[in-house]
């Protein structure tokens, strides 16, 4: 199954240069998020696609769709990792109640 | 107070209430093993998902400036010229895998790293930065892959502890109590309904030998 990028060019073209299959790029604008919005459900529906990859950035634009396949996964992008850790704290932090520090 | 159940205080429903609550603790017995086991699993899982991230995090940013340092040497129209003849890299397979009955992900895929020369841009219009962009970026889908499989898998098992502990509790406090209360309703009510009998029986011997007396006189 193939794997899709989704983000700033920087990111897309990182990413093409390591042969991912499908490299798609948008800017913050509303024309374009509208552009991911329907980019993403093709992705998650066409059903060859099995992991995609968005930029945190980008996924805090959009409300990511809430499915077991493919796997979405957030990447920080070139200005770094805003939340990729937190992210793993809130689920801890829903699922068992307390917070954990490690 | 646990509110009582809409039944009739006979002994039938008596039995089948008590046959209920056994059953119902039963149950939360074998929920509360599964929700115990879970979050073991979900430990494990959630310290190789932080330490992945780290390291992705990390990667990341390496990889970036190796990115920056490409766009500068080679110029980034260049750049995206190169990355449009780069041949695509391999393919995943996604599998499925039970952890205490949850379906998770498992994801084979062969490391993405390949040779300069798999790559298919042209060595000689491109410089040495390129090849280690495409180098790092390689290792970062190495990773993520993992991450993928990882953060996946944690998600869904959070979320089964969550309908887990959610049904536990509803066991423990409101199904199990509201038996439990209704069970004492009704043997207290059979009480009630035993004493009455007992007495009327008392009062009608006591009219029948009164009146007996009266006969007899």
């Amino acid at each position: 199954m193939k794997i899709a990028v989704l983000g700033d060019s920087d990111t897309a073209l990182a990413f093409k240069l390591a042969g991912v299959h499908e490299v798609y790029s948008f800017k913050e604008t509303p024309l374009e998020l509208e552009r991911l919005r329907n980019k993403l459900r093709e992705l998650v529906e066409r059903g060859d696609i099995g992991i995609v990859l968005i930029t945190e950035r980008l996924a805090a634009k959009v409300e990511l769709p809430d499915v077991r396949f493919p796997i979405i996964l957030q990447i920080p992008d070139k200005s770094g990792s805003a939340f990729g850790e937190e992210a793993i704290r809130e689920i801890v932090r829903r699922a068992i109640g307390v917070e954990l520090k490690r | 107070m646990a509110e009582l159940l809409n039944v009739k205080p006979t002994r039938m429903e008596l039995l089948n209430l008590k046959r209920r609550i056994t059953l119902a603790k039963k149950g939360h017995k074998l929920l509360k093993d599964k929700q115990d086991a879970l979050v073991m699993e979900f430990f494990t899982i959630y310290d190789e998902a932080l330490s992945l991230r780290r390291e992705l995090n990390q990667k990341m940013e390496e990889a970036f400036k190796a990115l920056q340092r490409a766009q500068m040497e080679v110029g980034v129209v260049r750049l995206r010229e190169i990355a449009l003849s780069v041949q695509p890299n391999r393919e995943v397979e996604i599998r499925k895998r039970n952890i205490m009955g949850v379906p998770v992900p498992l994801i084979e895929a062969e490391s993405f790293k390949r040779t300069p020369g798999e790559r298919g841009y042209a060595f000689v219009s491109t410089s040495s930065s390129v090849d280690v962009v495409a180098e790092k970026f390689e290792e970062v889908l190495d990773l993520i892959v993992r991450l993928a499989e990882v953060e996946e898998t944690l998600k869904r098992l959070a979320k089964e502890i969550e309908t887990t502990k959610r049904r536990v509790n509803a066991l423990e406090y409101i199904i199990i109590p509201r038996m439990e209360e209704t069970v004492r309703f009704i043997k207290q009510r059979l009480d009630e309904m035993e004493r009455e009998n007992f007495f009327r029986l008392k009062r009608v011997k006591a009219l029948i030998e009164a009146r007996a007396q009266g006969e007899g006189a």
